[in-house]
């Protein structure tokens, strides 16, 4: 019984934490100019979170080790340097990019500028992990963006043409626009496998003391909640494709995102709109930066743990506490939250060689992970994730430069 | 006995006889000897041991930075092999990692920052 609830929950706290800035924004401008075309890059996106949040968690649950571990004790310093820097500098943007969500959600609630709430949301959001314990920063908010199945529902209301939406779940060439398209689907990639979910997932499964008996809860949450997950940004790009491409609006301020429900649900839907964004980027905002503070600490060898008091870890609990300030500041000066979000999810996509490449090492290394180590499909699917993110680092640049507005 | 120093010493985890990290092994110390095969003496804990692992820059900014601000510098912690328990996915040590200097910078920032935050 016990285990049938935990299972539940795994997937449930997977369905509401998928959601976030990069991935409701980059969904959004994807069908406002394109249609149903780029479902695709979802649809791939998502199976390549799967992939990894599988292995990552069977890494866990079998070793004991977090991908950040596992990384710096299987090629030492000199390569997981890489991983580190490149990991921390994206989760940092994108972190920045996640407080601007809330700020803006905030902003087209109250009419006060975003900037003023950025600081008072990274204060809430130290707030939280200050107080809380691992599974309420994941399980609460994860919990409370359940409120994001509102996209869901208001897909269903729109009746899609399903036979146009099959469709474009296979790749197809754009007919207009072609470094926007591309640029779109290289973002949506990286909105969808940030290299910070699976190492959160990883010190999750840690902190939780996962071992060999939850690995088909590990593979059930994987499968289930990513696809479930993936659907939720999939509905995201079918009502932008049906609201705005018909009446022609682009999404280039953060505001216009705000139109995509009220023409299906009315007043109820811009409410529920903004407490999707809210809240949905705001637990992404405590993920990543406990992610980013795992990551630190696991690198360096520090005691760290969301479920001890700040004091036991005093390195591990400075980390997010400037951390999460610092990216409040970035959003305080001004930035342009949308700009940034974009900026973000392009970097994030080009980042993923350096930790997806190395996967490959982990989960076939028979004295790391013994008999739970990749078998040939696997391996077959993480050689083609890879190859992947090796075109997606080669044509970020261009596309950035092409594509990026 | 043989030991696999890049499988089970260096960037291991160390842990304390209380099951506490105390960083990595970020360096080992090698004894070269007369007409025998050098053996590890011991192993290092510090980020000017790092910075060395990572380049001659790296190396040489670390110990400038530790000469600039020696408040910053938190010293080198070396554990000989004696007082080394096992070694492979960890590293476990015996004796007390308090108060080593790996140990310095987590403990100073507990006593002066941390704890002075209202519900540390």
């Amino acid at each position: 019984m016990k285990r049938i609830l935990d299972l539940t929950l795994g997937i449930v706290t997977s369905i509401g934490g998928f959601l976030e800035a990069g991935s409701i924004i980059t969904a959004v401008q994807a069908g406002a100019v394109f249609g149903y075309k780029l479902l695709w890059t979802i649809a791939l996106g998502t199976l390549g979170l799967m992939l990894l949040v599988e292995q990552s968690g069977r890494l866990a649950a079998v070793t004991g080790r977090t991908v950040g571990d596992a990384l710096r004790e299987r090629f030492g310093i000199r390569f997981f340097i890489i991983p580190l820097v490149t990991g921390l500098l994206v989760s940092f943007l994108v972190l920045a990019s996640e407080i601007g969500g809330v700020a803006l959600a905030l902003q087209m609630a109250t009419g006060i500028g975003f900037q003023w709430w950025a600081m008072p949301v990274a204060f809430a959001g130290w707030f939280l992990l200050w107080k809380g314990n691992f599974g309420i920063v994941e399980k609460g908010t994860s919990l409370l963006g359940l409120v994001t199945i509102v996209f869901v529902v208001a897909a269903l209301k729109l009746h899609p043409d399903w036979g146009r939406v099959g469709a474009s779940l296979l790749p197809t060439a754009p007919d207009h626009d072609g470094p926007r398209y591309w640029y779109l689907a290289v973002s949506i990639i990286g909105a969808s496998i940030s290299p910070y979910l699976y190492m959160f997932y990883s010190s999750g499964a840690v902190e939780d003391g996962w071992g060999v008996n939850d690995l088909s809860t590990n593979k059930a949450t994987a499968v289930l909640g990513m696809s479930f997950g993936g659907i939720l940004s999939a509905a995201v790009l079918i009502i932008a494709a049906l609201v705005f491409l018909p009446r022609g609006i682009q999404v280039d301020r953060y505001e216009q995102a705000g139109l995509l429900l009220p023409p299906v649900l009315g007043h109820t839907g811009f409410v529920l709109f903004l407490a999707s964004l809210g809240i949905a980027c705001f637990g992404a905002t405590t993920e990543i930066t406990l992610a980013m503070a795992y990551l630190l600490a696991q690198g360096l060898g520090w005691d760290w743990s969301e479920n001890a008091r700040p004091k036991q870890n005093a390195r591990f609990s400075l980390t997010y506490t400037v951390t999460i300030l610092l990216a409040g500041v970035v959003m305080a000066v001004g930035i342009d939250p949308l700009k940034l979000t974009n900026f973000s999810m392009m970097l994030t996509a080009a980042s993923l060689p350096v930790t997806v490449i190395p996967m490959f090492v982990l989960m076939n290394d028979e004295a790391l992970v013994g008999e739970h180590r990749n078998r040939w499909f696997s391996n077959a699917a993480l050689g083609a994730l890879s190859i992947v993110t090796i075109i997606v680092l080669v044509s970020a640049v261009p596309l950035q430069i092409l594509g990026g507005s | 006995m043989e030991l696999r120093i890049v499988h089970d010493l260096l960037d291991k985890v160390v842990l304390d006889d209380g099951r506490r990290n105390i960083g990595r092994v970020d360096g080992v110390v090698l004894e070269l000897r007369r007409d025998a095969a050098p053996v590890v003496s011991a192993f290092e804990i510090g980020g000017r041991v790092l910075a060395r692992r990572l380049g001659p820059r790296l190396a040489r900014w670390a110990v400038a930075l530790g000469r600039r601000w020696p408040a910053l510098g938190n010293g080198v912690t070396r554990f000989a092999m004696r007082d080394v328990r096992t070694t492979g996915i960890t590293v476990s040590v015996k004796c007390d990692g308090r108060p080593t200097p790996a140990l310095a910078w987590e403990n100073w920032l507990r006593e002066h920052v941390i704890s002075r935050i209202p519900g540390a």
